[in-house]
């Protein structure tokens, strides 16, 4: 099973986020809770944290906005 | 700060503290997976820090005792006992969580084990714990309800007024102060001069203790205190457990009202962290034992979480349920034909005249003496004073200051205090002294009575009667204790609202109330109270939302309730002098509304004339003219008609007051208006 990535809404009026840059590269391992990318939005920024253990595909290009539920990656599982 | 455990906690004590809180830590953890990766999209407030306060409590309680929390929740739900399944349901929204998905993480409730309210609304538990513990307390169960809010909390008027009933009451209640050092986005430092909340408690003669919140077995000791005090029926107690809030006010937040080396310091000695050091370098048990522990609460989790993405969402049938017992009762559901009104026999000749106050007094003695769940709650309502305009007297004097219970001045107490006793399963008839002053208790009122039933998915409910004078247009009662504002109350979903005008239907209709399941709020027109009419003796109820015809005519119908349905059917008399046959429909209630009838009667008469004391703009006849213009437009000879009270606020002098409310000679114009 695999861990889909998508764009968090981290504000209660986020529409949308530019991803900003990727912290962990494409085909990378990560571990749960490590910064995988950063997410801009609005005055802020947010390095959002892996929700799981396994390796990182990138779907999403740096530098993009994206709308809250959009995907932009995902984890596939490692043994854990 | 309470000093280090009086007594060494047991192994098991010690195990059970850190099983509990690595249950917390791994489900905030796995909430804030989901909406790391996208998959959860709400507002969530993380606890992260607070895990030992409740984790301290949680070994003192059953599931009989009761929790009242806050929205920064997850922590206290899962350690007063909440299966972890239900939980996560919920925070998917699904319809196997523990509120059908209806509450959502700020609004959830699961009596199976204790925990009764979860708000989202700062400060409002503390009040309805109250009402919790009057239950316990007048049924003598030793019961005891422990509220938990943060320390923002503390600058809210409910929190001073919750506190000053359950000091004057000793109630069987534990304020619990989780102080994470920062109300939302602002500093500690920022919001309040004080530096010690437990000190607050002497000024309700209460005893306030301030534990090192990130110790479970400091705040043990100190709750096993409280609660073994409250158990005694000693009264409430104040805790304050000091802790250090983990992350931004919420999920994704930022933390930059955040001290940043105090954030660093609390995440490096956080309370996990702590107890698991203090447990190995005690040799309470070992590193292997821990592992266990968090592997155990971690698969628990995961399969929470699995439960939660493979149960279905709830599906649209969902929608009115449980925003009253029967959806019978939803407005906009209602689609029964039109029907003569069926209204109520008037009582037989000879039957005892007594004024509309007198019939409320003795649907109370009557209540009262039937139902040992009725309990009375309201400003001045004892003896010898029996309420401003002696509605309630004699009452205390017969049944006694326990279940006719004087109040503080705080509606916020008052109200929340029968919210969590009807939560209970008590019947309290709360008053509010005069309408007006709902505005200072609206959040009990609105978010609270009207909104636990649906926010519970069906779970609990709150059968409450709330009590309140209009005093509009018996002379100079000006601005603040004259209006009507049974519109405010009809805007939101789960309120019944019922509007007497004779002391027969006044008697019957509040006898109704009471025994009704959902919250109810009784109006009481002042320039009704001193009339008398024919009140049969006994018990007899009178059903919610059937309206009734006053007088029969062909020509108009004029729909009213309240004092100024007496100033309809005077003019509706002077009118049939014109030759204009007017019949006049008393709704009596407005949630509950009879639709059928006045489908009915304008189908019959084809004009409609709506006359109610509240201000016209806006008000509920607005909504009755919508309802009569969709259904009988081709049918209707006339638009509908509208009179109300002026735009303005109600004034002093007598003869502007009797400009601004609907008149018998306003009513003439607007009737032969629309007859013309």
């Amino acid at each position: 099973m695999s861990t889909t990535l998508k764009i968090p809404k981290v504000a209660v009026s986020m529409q949308e986020g530019v991803l900003a840059a990727w912290l962990a590269a494409d085909g990378t391992m990560v571990r749960e809770g490590e910064p995988i990318y950063t997410l801009e939005i609005e005055k802020s920024t947010m390095d959002v944290e892996s929700p799981a253990a396994g390796t990182l595909r990138h779907i999403g290009q740096a530098g993009n906005t994206y709308k809250v539920g959009e995907v932009i990656g995902q984890i596939d599982d490692a043994a854990r | 700060m309470a000093a280090a455990p009086m007594i060494k906690p047991d192994r098991e004590l010690l195990m059970r503290f850190y099983t509990t809180m690595a249950r917390i830590h791994e489900s905030d953890k796995a909430i804030q997976r989901g909406l790391s990766a996208g998959e959860l999209q709400f507002q969530y407030y993380p606890a992260g820090g607070q895990e030992a306060i409740p984790a301290g409590i949680a070994p003192l309680l059953t599931p009989d005792d009761h929790a009242v929390i806050t929205y920064r929740c997850i922590h206290d739900i899962v350690a007063k006992g909440t299966p972890l399944r239900e939980i996560m349901a919920e925070m998917y929204g699904k319809a196997a969580g523990t509120s059908k998905g209806k509450g959502g993480p700020m609004q959830l409730s699961d009596p199976h084990s204790g925990l009764m309210v979860t708000t989202g609304i700062v400060g409002a538990g503390l009040p309805i714990a109250n009402g919790l513990a009057l239950a316990s307390q007048l049924r003598g169960t030793g019961h005891v309800t422990v509220v938990s809010f943060g320390d923002g909390a503390t600058s809210t008027g409910a929190f001073h007024e919750a506190l000053t009933l359950a000091s004057i009451w000793k109630l069987p209640v534990i304020f619990v102060c989780q102080n994470n050092q920062y109300a939302e986005y602002t500093a500690l430092a920022e919001y309040t001069l004080s530096d010690n909340f437990a000190k607050k408690a002497a000024a309700y003669e209460m005893p306030g203790v301030r534990v090192d919140g990130n110790d479970p077995a400091a705040v043990h000791d100190a709750a096993k205190v409280a609660i073994d005090r409250a158990r005694r029926g000693d009264g409430p107690t104040l805790i304050e457990a000091v802790c250090h809030r983990l992350q931004g006010h919420a999920f994704g937040s930022d933390e930059a009202h955040m001290d940043k080396s105090a954030l660093a310091a609390a995440r490096k000695s956080a309370p996990l962290i702590l107890l698991r050091a203090r447990l190995l370098a005690g040799k309470i048990c070992t590193e292997a034992e821990l592992a266990a522990v968090d592997a155990s609460a971690r698969a628990e989790v995961d399969d929470a979480i699995e439960y939660a993405r493979a149960t279905p969402l709830p599906t649209a049938d969902e929608l009115h349920d449980d925003v009253f017992a029967s959806t019978a009762h939803i407005p906009e559901l209602d689609t029964r034909a039109p029907a003569k009104a069926v209204g109520t026999p008037a009582p037989a000749a000879g039957t005892r005249q007594m004024t509309f106050g007198a019939a409320i007094n003795e649907a109370l003695d009557i209540a009262l003496g039937r139902d040992e769940r009725v309990v009375l709650m309201g400003e001045d309502i004892a003896d010898p004073a029996g309420g401003v305009v002696k509605t309630t007297y004699g009452l205390s004097t017969k049944y006694g200051r326990e279940r006719v219970r004087p109040t503080p001045i705080a509606e916020t107490a008052i109200v929340g205090a029968a919210v969590g006793a009807a939560l209970a399963g008590m019947r309290p008839v709360a008053e509010i002294m005069i309408n007006d002053f709902l505005a200072v208790c609206m959040d009990q009122v609105t978010n609270h009575a009207a909104k636990l039933r649906y926010m519970s998915g069906g779970r609990t409910n709150v059968p409450l009667t709330i009590r309140t004078v209009t005093a509009g247009f018996v002379g100079s009662f000006g601005a603040q204790h004259s209006q009507s504002l049974e519109a405010w109350l009809a805007h939101t979903p789960g309120l019944k609202i019922v509007y007497p005008t004779t002391p027969h239907e006044a008697k019957g209709l509040l006898l109704s109330c009471i025994d009704d399941d959902d919250p109810c709020i009784f109006f009481e027109p002042m320039r009704c109270n001193f009339s008398s009419g024919p009140v049969p003796e006994g018990h007899y109820t009178i059903p919610l939302g059937v309206a009734d015809t006053k007088r029969a005519g062909k020509d108009l119908t004029i729909i009213s309730y309240g004092w100024p349905l007496v100033e309809s059917l005077s003019a509706a008399e002077k009118l049939a002098k014109d030759g204009i046959d007017a019949e006049v429909l008393d709704l009596r209630s407005i949630v509950p509304l009879d639709r059928p009838a006045i489908l009915e009667s304008v189908g019959r008469t084809k004009r409609a004339l709506v006359v109610h004391a509240a201000v016209e703009f806006a008000g509920f006849g607005a909504e009755l003219a919508t309802l009569i213009h969709q259904n009988l437009h081709g049918a209707l000879k006339a638009p509908v008609g509208r009179v109300g009270a002026r735009y303005t606020p109600v004034p002093f002098s007598q003869a502007l007051e009797g400009l601004h409310f609907p008149t018998e000679a306003r009513i003439l114009e607007a009737a032969r208006a629309l007859v013309r």
